[in-house]
């Protein structure tokens, strides 16, 4: 884009207490770039999130976020609690608190109203979150992080439990936000076909083959690489210039 | 004597109940939403192992007679700040529960408390107060601190609802959202384990774990929204304390388990709202 980047990493080990999982992780990320990180369960892709997100320090390198940047997180859905009593618009409102704002305070009633009518959930506003589809929950959890007008929106798997109507609805908003108001997006699954055709890059991570690259689709996508980031034999095929991954048996080999 | 003729009797006790009791009731939610519901029993043992430890110190250290040290209310406040700290604050263990490690906390002061209390004969009474709750007579100066610390926790949930609300749902969240998550769990676990060391030596051990539980457990089945659930459960933990120390004046009942009791009607009328709201959503 050739302005100058929001997160870039230069060299960082990600890991915790001190010891690393997965070293030697270069990238940048500019303003209307959208960054697929994609790798197995337990490949590290979450540390990798919180390291960029700041909640936890690498272990080595450099991370370096463009001053008063805002991130827009939306969380794994099964890691909130559904004990806890709150409405959808008390949801949305507490993605207004945050550094900036004395943490005190959360979004004015408008601003996150504004958020919902976004998504096109505003009517469910009195509605208990919790008690709403998986779907419709994710959509509010993405209403709470723009609500705060995040320059990069950064998902972890926002589609985990979701059909594929919803799923599919959802990443086309996201696509949108992306090419029209030109947020930086960052995309986090375990299956890669979430963000091919939508993500400009892909970051592929395993740390138990001590796996990280990162391209465009063109030059990250191959059978070699999936084998290696799946531990698992998957083929990838191009048919009319366009690739089509497949799992392959363990017969058939990579 | 009626029990409003006699008020002069009851008045301090029933004034400084009424504040923890709504005290513990709000700081209780949190301990229910994050599913650390023991740790105000905990935390109730380790406040009864400071006044037991403030006891013995004198005896051991001769210099500490008449200081802040030898002062039961110091040492167990600040001994139940640090185990609240240490038990809520503490990043989840890997190997155990922090459940476990609030279970192991518990165990462990109760069984010095008692240890120690066996050294300390002529202090068993107040032992027994501490473990077993004695609301019935509140000294001026400790129906002050009760009254003045409960306002100050209270006020501190009412200004700080939200971050303690998003940090105990989703720290991941408000860490990238640039919230100060350490800070303000720190903020939350303080006034826990100032509400408990404090309402402890007030009016007992097992009416502070009822109002930690029961109110805010009854709250949280009527209400799905914190700005209800919050002043709901202050109220019904000072109403429980005031019927309670009722109930024990009318029938010469113990005042604490009294407390208990009527905290845990307010289940009924909990769970029967809560009811009704879901079929009319």
């Amino acid at each position: 884009m050739g302005t100058a980047p929001l997160v870039e990493l230069k060299d960082v080990a990600i890991g915790y207490s001190g010891r690393a999982i997965l070293d030697r992780i270069s990238f940048r990320l500019s303003q209307g770039d959208f960054l697929g990180i994609v790798g197995p369960n337990g490949a590290g892709k979450s540390t990798l999130l919180m390291t960029l997100l700041g909640n936890i320090r690498p272990v080595r390198g450099s991370l370096e976020r463009r001053p008063g940047l805002r991130f827009g997180y939306v969380p794994q859905r099964s890691r909130l609690d559904p004990i806890f009593p709150l409405s959808v618009l008390d949801m949305v409102r507490l993605g207004g608190m945050g550094a900036g704002r004395f943490p005190l305070s959360s979004s004015p009633r408008r601003d996150a109203m504004a958020a919902l009518e976004g998504i096109g959930l505003a009517h469910l506003a009195s509605r208990s979150f919790f008690d709403l589809s998986g779907g419709q929950q994710q959509r509010v959890l993405v209403a709470r992080a723009l609500v705060r007008s995040p320059d990069v929106l950064v998902l972890d798997e926002p589609t985990a439990g979701m059909d594929l109507p919803s799923e599919r609805s959802l990443l086309d908003f996201v696509t949108d936000l992306n090419r029209k108001r030109g947020t930086a997006v960052i995309v986090v699954a375990h299956a890669i076909v979430l963000v091919t055709g939508r993500a400009h890059r892909i970051a592929l991570l395993n740390k138990d083959t001590g796996l990280f690259a990162v391209g465009t689709e063109a030059e990250i996508i191959s059978t070699e690489r999936l084998t290696d980031l799946y531990r698992s034999p998957i083929r990838v095929f191009d048919i009319e210039g366009e690739k089509v991954i497949r799992a392959a048996s363990h017969g058939e080999g990579a | 004597m009626s029990f409003w003729g006699s008020s002069f009797l009851w008045l301090e006790a029933v004034i400084a109940a009424c504040a923890v009791g709504a005290a513990c009731a709000v700081v209780g939610v949190y301990t229910i939403l994050r599913r650390v519901v023991f740790l105000p029993a905990a935390l109730s043992q380790v406040s009864g192992f400071g006044v037991m430890l403030a006891c013995l110190l004198p005896t051991w250290f001769a210099s500490l007679q008449g200081t802040k040290l030898s002062s039961a209310e110091w040492m167990a406040s600040g001994i139940t700040i640090v185990g609240s700290l240490l038990l809520g604050w503490m990043p989840e263990p890997r190997r155990v529960t922090r459940d476990a490690v609030i279970g192991i906390a518990f165990v462990l002061a109760s069984a010095l408390t008692i240890i120690i209390s066996d050294r300390l004969p002529n202090d068993v009474h107040e032992l027994k107060d501490v473990l077993f709750g004695n609301a019935v007579v509140v000294e001026h100066g400790q129906m002050y601190v009760a009254a003045v610390v409960s306002a100050l926790v209270l006020l501190t949930h009412g200004l700080m609802h939200r971050s303690f609300l998003l940090t105990s749902l989703d720290a991941d969240t408000a860490g990238a959202h640039g919230v100060p998550t350490r800070l303000i769990d720190g903020v939350l676990f303080l006034t826990i384990g100032v509400t408990i060391g404090v309402a402890t030596k007030t009016i007992g051990a097992l009416p502070v774990f009822a109002f930690s539980v029961l109110p805010g457990a009854a709250s949280l089945m009527a209400f799905r929204s914190m700005k209800a659930v919050l002043p709901v459960a202050a109220v019904l933990g000072a109403v429980s304390a005031f019927l309670g120390y009722w109930l024990s004046f009318a029938h010469s009942m113990p005042t604490g388990a009294s407390m208990v009791v009527v905290a845990a009607l307010f289940l009924v009328p909990g769970a029967m709202v809560g009811l009704v709201r879901r079929r009319l959503a």
